[in-house]
């Protein structure tokens, strides 16, 4: 479009100063005449194009309110010209690379007759967890001489709140520090029956309350909850740009709750720290049934990232926590390595806890400077990584 | 309907711009005129006969079978019964009246003849628009007058082709229908060229005046930055070409501008701004020694006013005006200040900044910088006024009520040493300082001269025996010396050259040739001869060539003579070879005729030919009975419509009764798609039965009477035999939707429900 708008410029710019050139040597109706013409095609074209600015709308719609992220949901829009001069060139630009809208290129022109609409219906993909606007964001008309074109906003943007999606690990990866169910502390105390729900160890069904009630009933451990594997979540924001930090806190929630599920499904208890809005303390949240990942999920997809979050808060706040200093195991999930998470790392080693650190960052590496670095593991994940690919 | 509006949009301005560039091109005075009085065609008539026809050929060719037949029916009616009512000698008159009516369509014609032929073909739009562009511009480079409505329609075509052209090659999605675009968005190209029809054009080409006005700020901020920096410390130009005034071999000079002289009334075309007088000669050069004492400007000026007022009294502007002009200093890096002779140095429009006025020059105190400037009032003396030598040549002496009359008049009464007792001194100190005898004529003094019998040959020769008076005479001398050789490149002055006479034998026999300094010494000794008290000024001739405002350089430096003539002062003369006075201004009245009125031109009015006869019947008419000749053929088209109408129902309906079963179902399928179509609901092109009825679906009144397109669609996929109650649920259906096109749109339902 382009080539063409700057090929039909200089044209009339060509054009035009001949038309100086013609009342500069020529009076009279024609060379006058002329260059009233050449004049008055650039204002006509841009009263045109806020003749469309003004009358020109956009409908957008999405089906349903939960949006996942890289869950394709349908997706239209229509444009519509309910006047009386046709809108010659139409482009609308979507929201980018946070949502990609799938088998629509934004390179198409539409035009619209008077009293007319167009419609396309698709599908969109959310690329990140977070509360951000899908859809058209800019549209361009250009005026029917393809002289100018105008990109103004779209005033009736969709905002959507996007929830992290689910990725279920096969393994954490080449962790070198096994879990097995004897590090959970969960004892046996305690025991109730309930409803038996999908992804319940089988071991636990109650057969005989099965027998009785008619219905599948499981047995569910409530005694004190167990603190063998502690996860760590940095809940900071390290930039005001979306496009930086949202990527990077997509993938930390993204990998937290993988981690979760991960031992949840395997039932191995796991309390998940991290620090809650506007520093009000630590929030921690223990997981280990499907019920509780539900809940869990629920809370993690709403954390507010906030600059006052910082690693130096969190840990500070972590290793005055007896209860994180008796895990098992320690999994971080952080954007950075800082001198506080070092500070961190070297406690769990003085109690002989190991821990796993997923840095979310697309730096190569970095080699924790500990005095036990056999119990530390330290692993790399690209902001823009699928976990899939890169936990295997 | 789109297809209509795509031809209208090519072929009326099309049109419009043949009748209009007939018309310029000269086919308004021999095919576009009245046979009956050769008056032409109104472009605005033509226009509008050229719409209209156009608007009948197109609808002619759009329209249905039905509307086709009933517009061509009207037209034919109503033209024929107008054609009817005319008598044969009204036929006859009118005829010939508006013969330029049958040109204008057979143009029109041809502009749909082309519409038509170029309508697919694009290149045969772009070989029209050429046509046309060429066309104009060839009118505009050769100046002829071209109507401004021919460049609006020209310019509506070739618009409207560029539309197209971009149109065709935008790859869109949508709705991308180039023909339908092209209709829809030629009115805003027909209101462009509206627009410029409306907006007045001048005849005179444009003179960038902003620009130019920039442009010289520009160049003068840039010229007095530069002139800032460079001016040289040393005094670089005096009053001329040199401070000592001598005569020199040769002379050499360049373009440095020197000043800008401006005079917003444009009143003179050549001024003489003086810098410095001389009043004693020794041969070889000029000097003064009057350097210290008082100047006497002002005794001048007052003398040439109390001289023409005494002359001629309430005409004293034809015969001189007082002027005001700017000077502004450039890079002449001098005190001296530069005026025109007779100026008045104490007039409030005179504004020189600390200056010190002596007989010979007015001297500022300090250097004049760049852009320092200074106004000055003059007097102006009208030298195409041949009255003029009669009233120097006459001048009489005037009194003391008279001197101190004309001294009130401009404001000089309160200036000190402007007595009536100094006004005499000053007269008789003039001789004694710059030569002359008051009591001798010129023939005499010639006579009595110190001169070489050849020159004196020569200047008997000159001022001859016709001559009435002595500014003539002396003009005479002054043209003569004019009729000599100019050059710069002059040899130096032979060594015995001593005096005056020894001057002008070498200078009038020998040399007869040189430069501004040569003839203006030549003159001041002749005239001081023919006993003329006369001096040698040195200063800058300023030649205005157009605008308010002249850039003097130092290629105007110049000399000349000033010669004073008793009781009317100072007068300039050129003898310079190529150099002229400034000319005057026309005179409103001659010496004595106080009424100063002019005869008027009278315009004798041709008697008015008798009307013809062909003009008093149409008169005639047009009194009472012009209303007839519209009202009767358009009632006969209304009687003509209504019959059509009642005739093809009647008909319509009894071939309807005789048809079959399928052809009834056929035909009411047809009226209903119809009602449709006009209530917005067209059949699209690639639009299936099932899709379209889902379309009207949206409209749930309509949605409701759709049974037909079921039966419609059987009629056109399978071998569906109609029966009667297929046809009465169709002519049911009819019956509803008719309703439903009733309610919604009442006016059309009128006209529609016939053609339906």
């Amino acid at each position: 479009m382009q080539k063409h708008m700057w090929r039909n410029r200089i044209i009339w710019i060509a054009l035009w100063l001949l038309s100086l050139v013609a009342i500069t040597f020529y009076g009279g109706s024609i060379s006058y005449g002329f260059f009233y013409t050449m004049t008055l095609i650039p204002v006509f074209s841009l009263l045109y194009l806020l003749y469309i600015y003004v009358f020109f709308r956009i409908y957008q719609n999405t089906g349903g309110r939960d949006f996942v992220v890289n869950d394709a949901i349908p997706y239209s829009f229509k444009l519509i010209n309910e006047y009386h001069l046709p809108f010659a060139g139409i482009k609308v630009q979507f929201f980018s690379p946070f949502s990609t809208i799938n088998e629509l290129s934004d390179q198409t022109e539409y035009e619209l007759m008077p009293g007319s609409g167009i419609t396309r219906e698709t599908t969109l993909v959310c690329h990140y967890r977070g509360d951000y606007e899908i859809g058209i964001k800019e549209v361009i008309v250009t005026d029917y001489f393809r002289l100018f074109s105008i990109t103004y906003k779209n005033n009736e943007c969709k905002r959507v709140t996007v929830k992290p999606q689910l990725v279920r690990l096969k393994s954490l990866g080449n962790v070198q520090m096994h879990v097995n169910d004897s590090m959970v502390k969960a004892d046996k105390l305690d025991i109730v029956s309930r409803e038996y729900m999908l992804g319940d160890d089988v071991r636990f069904i109650n057969w005989s309350q099965s027998a009785r009630t008619g219905t599948l009933m499981t047995r569910e451990k409530i005694g004190e909850e167990g603190t063998g594997v502690a996860l760590i979540m940095d809940a900071c924001r390290y930039s005001q740009d979306q496009y930086e930090y949202l990527p990077v806190e997509n993938k930390v929630l993204e990998l937290t709750i993988a981690i979760a599920m991960f031992f949840c499904e395997k039932h191995i208890g796991v309390t998940e720290w991290h620090v809650g809005r506007q520093s009000e303390g630590l929030y921690k949240q223990y997981v280990h049934s499907s019920q509780q990942f539900t809940s869990f999920y629920s809370n993690l997809s709403s954390v507010h990232f906030d600059a006052d979050n910082t690693q130096e808060v969190l840990f500070d706040q972590l290793m005055r926590n007896e209860e994180v200093l008796t895990s098992a195991i320690v999994y971080m999930v952080i954007p950075c390595w800082s001198p506080s998470a070092a500070v961190m790392a070297e406690k769990l080693a003085e109690r002989n806890i190991s821990t796993v650190v997923y840095l979310i960052c697309d730096e190569v590496s970095i080699k924790p400077d500990v005095a036990r670095p056999d119990l530390i593991q330290m692993i790399t994940i690209s902001p823009e990584a699928k976990l899939e690919e890169v936990i295997r | 309907m789109t297809a209509f509006f795509y031809d209208l949009c090519y072929m009326l301005p099309l049109g419009m711009a043949f009748i209009l560039s007939a018309l310029g091109l000269g086919l308004g005075d021999q095919v576009l005129v009245s046979v009956a009085d050769g008056s032409p065609m109104s472009p605005v008539a033509g226009c509008v006969i050229c719409s209209m026809f156009v608007i009948i050929i197109l609808a002619l060719r759009y329209l249905g079978k039905k509307e086709r037949a009933l517009l061509g029916g009207i037209l034919v009616v109503s033209l024929a019964s107008f054609w009817g009512i005319l008598g044969q000698a009204k036929r006859e008159i009118l005829f010939d009246k508006y013969s330029w009516v049958l040109a204008v369509l057979v143009i029109s014609l041809m502009a749909i003849l082309v519409g038509r032929i170029t309508e697919e073909l694009i290149w045969a739009k772009l070989l029209v628009s050429v046509l046309l562009l060429t066309g104009i511009i060839y009118m505009m480079v050769n100046r002829m007058s071209c109507p401004k409505g021919t460049l609006g329609c020209c310019v509506s075509v070739v618009l409207i082709y560029l539309l197209e052209v971009v149109q065709r090659n935008w790859n869109k999605s949508g709705y991308t229908d180039v023909k339908n675009h092209v209709a829809r968005i030629a009115p805003v190209i027909m209101m462009m060229a509206i627009i410029v029809i409306c907006i007045p054009a001048p005849s005179e080409k444009f003179e960038w005046r902003m620009a130019k006005d920039f442009w010289k700020v520009a160049v003068t901020e840039y010229k007095r930055l530069v002139g800032s920096i460079t001016m040289e410390k040393e005094e670089y130009a005096y009053t001329g070409f040199s401070e000592d005034a001598g005569v020199k071999a040769g002379i050499s000079d360049s373009g440095r501008e020197v000043m800008l002289v401006t005079s917003d009334k444009r009143s003179f075309n050549r001024l003489y701004m003086g810098g410095i007088t001389y009043e004693e000669f020794d041969g070889k050069k000029w000097s003064t020694k009057l350097d210290s004492e008082l100047g006497d400007r002002e005794f001048d000026f007052i003398e040439a006013r109390a001289a023409i007022s005494k002359f001629a009294p309430g005409y004293e502007y034809d015969y001189l005006k007082v002027d005001n002009i700017k000077v502004e200093n450039r890079l002449l890096n001098t005190k001296y200040v530069f005026a025109p002779m007779k100026a008045n140095l104490y007039s409030s429009k005179t504004t020189i900044p600390n200056h010190k006025e002596t007989k010979t020059k007015i001297h500022s105190d300090r250097k004049m910088k760049y852009g320092n400037s200074y106004q000055i009032d003059y007097i102006q003396l009208n030298y195409d006024n041949p009255d003029l030598i009669l009233a120097v040549d006459t001048a009489q002496p005037i009194d003391e009520n008279e001197w101190e009359d004309v001294l009130r008049k401009n404001s000089l009464a309160k200036v000190a040493g402007m007595s009536f007792e100094n006004y005499l001194a000053y007269q008789d100190d003039i001789y004694s300082i710059y030569g002359g005898d008051k009591e001798l004529t010129i023939e005499d003094a010639l006579e009595e001269a110190d001169l070489s019998d050849e020159v004196k040959g020569i200047v008997r020769d000159v001022i001859g025996n016709d001559k009435i008076g002595d500014f003539e005479k002396l003009k005479a001398v002054s043209d003569y010396l004019q009729t000599m050789d100019y050059t710069k490149k002059t040899d130096a002055l032979p060594k015995d050259i001593h005096d005056a006479a020894s001057y002008l034998d070498y200078f009038l026999l020998e040399s007869q040739s040189g430069y501004c300094v040569h003839y203006a010494t030549a003159f001041t000794l002749l005239a001081r001869q023919l006993g003329y008290p006369a001096r040698y000024v040195q200063g800058y001739y300023v030649e205005r060539s157009k605008g308010t405002d002249i850039v003097v350089t130092e290629k105007r430096a110049h000399a000349w003579a000033e010669v004073y003539f008793d009781h009317f002062g100072w007068l300039i003369f050129e003898a310079t070879p190529g150099y002229s006075l400034s000319r005057g201004w026309a005179v409103s009245g001659t010496t004595g005729d106080t009424t100063g009125v002019r005869p008027h031109l009278s315009v004798t009015n041709e008697p008015a030919e008798d009307a013809s006869m062909e003009e008093l019947i149409l008169e005639e008419e047009t009194s009472y009975g012009f209303l007839l000749y519209i009202a009767i053929p358009l009632f006969c088209a209304l009687l003509f419509g209504m019959l059509y109408l009642l005739i093809s129902r009647v008909v319509a309906k009894k071939k309807y009764r005789k048809m079959n079963e399928e052809d009834k179902a056929r035909t009411m399928i047809s009226k209903n798609m119809r009602i449709l179509k006009t209530l917005g609901y067209p059949l699209g092109e690639r639009v299936t039965l099932e899709e379209f009825k889902k379309e009207i679906a949206e409209d749930k009144e309509l949605a409701e009477h759709m049974g037909f397109i079921k039966l419609y669609e059987r009629l056109l996929y399978s071998d569906h035999k109609v029966c009667a109650t297929d046809v009465e649920n169709v002519e049911r259906e009819y019956e509803l939707l008719k309703g439903i096109f009733k309610a919604k749109r009442k006016v059309y339902y009128i006209w529609g429900q016939y053609l339906m």
